[in-house]
């Protein structure tokens, strides 16, 4: 009888753990991009030897979603790998043929606005008239978009 | 011919096989939920459940068979070999670091109790703290501080992860520590022939 009263203490212990841990992990998460319409936004991409630009409306207002909206009108080459739950974002491996190389430390990433980014491109809202650049370069900063 | 279910009693390398079968699958099955992973809790089941050598081999040959899947199938060129070795040294000592203090902390108290899975998961949170911080700082050291970063922004960085690894532990610890117990303790269900009964003189 003893035992099977600490099995029930542990058990409700243990969902409730599970349940402040969750709301923990949902709180450091960043929270999803609302759907909006932004327009007039302008993208460049800036890879080795070549550029590529697009420009226009849309409802796939994230940087990811913008940049995949290019890939699928202009029909350029972009990959990606997947990160699900909790953070449900992406990380972009090549552009144009063009990929991330972990010897040569040369990676894509993105600012906005001329800012470098700081959360994953399918967390990152944009609005209307921003600008938003792909750079293959060594980690940096905001210069990496200048 | 009748078929009866049976308790089967699992020889260590074979325990061992199991826990690796399950890691390797688990690994690859939850990759795509960063930091949810059982290969944490699956060391310290070899610590606790077995100790010795298998408290390298459980963690090392979990680790070792996923990642060739990893860095072949998933992450492709994208990491140079000394990202990958060294990290990995991280991550290796990291598991077997869990295993080995998982296995001292409750080795002598095995027993089918709700304290000994209660313990088990108790213990689970700080060590997937020190873990983390270990690993955390094998990222800083091989990858992030190549890119700039300070051991102080990938601490910083690392704590929503760690929060999630702490969901992940609390989540498994008692899973698969009840199922590796009860088959460590009474053995493996298996079918097969039903015993004839003995016959009466």
């Amino acid at each position: 009888m003893r035992e099977r009263h600490q099995a029930i203490v542990f058990t409700a212990v243990w969902i409730g753990s599970l349940l402040m841990a969750l709301a923990v992990v949902s709180a450091v998460v960043p929270p999803p991009v609302n759907r909006e319409r932004a327009v007039s936004v302008a993208l460049q991409i800036r890879g080795p030897g070549w550029t590529i630009a697009y420009a226009g409306s849309t409802l796939n207002n994230t940087a990811f979603g913008f940049i995949r909206e290019a890939n699928l009108t202009e029909g350029f080459e972009l990959r990606w790998a997947e990160y699900g739950w909790p953070y449900n974002d992406v990380f972009v491996t090549s552009i144009n043929g063009t990929a991330n190389d972990g010897a040569g430390n040369l990676w894509w990433q993105y600012c906005v606005n001329g800012a470098y980014a700081s959360v994953g491109a399918a967390s990152q809202a944009i609005r209307s008239g921003d600008r938003i650049t792909w750079a293959y370069a060594a980690p940096g900063g905001d210069e990496l978009c200048r | 011919m009748p078929l009866s279910m049976r308790l089967r009693n699992v020889p260590k390398p074979a325990f061992a096989g199991l826990l690796i079968a399950a890691g390797v699958i688990g690994r690859i099955l939850f990759a795509g939920a960063a930091n949810v992973e059982p290969v944490l809790i699956l060391s310290m089941l070899a610590g606790v459940l077995l100790g010795g050598l298998y408290v390298i081999v459980v963690p090392v040959a979990i680790l070792g068979i996923s990642d060739v899947f990893f860095y072949t199938v998933v992450y492709g060129s994208t990491y140079s070999p000394v990202s990958i070795l060294g990290l990995g040294l991280f991550m290796y000592t990291g598991y077997v670091f869990v295993a080995a203090v998982g296995g001292f902390a409750i080795r002598r108290r095995v027993l089918w109790r709700t304290k000994t899975i209660a313990i088990f998961t108790a213990i689970s949170v700080p060590l997937t703290v020190a873990y983390d911080a270990w690993t955390a700082f094998g990222d800083w050291l091989f990858i992030t501080s190549r890119v700039g970063w300070t051991l102080p922004q990938v601490y910083a960085a690392q704590v929503p992860f760690t929060a999630i690894h702490v969901f992940s532990s609390l989540l498994f610890a008692p899973i698969l520590g009840v199922t590796f117990l009860a088959i460590h303790l009474y053995g493996l269900p298996v079918v097969g022939p039903a015993e004839a009964p003995a016959e009466s003189q």
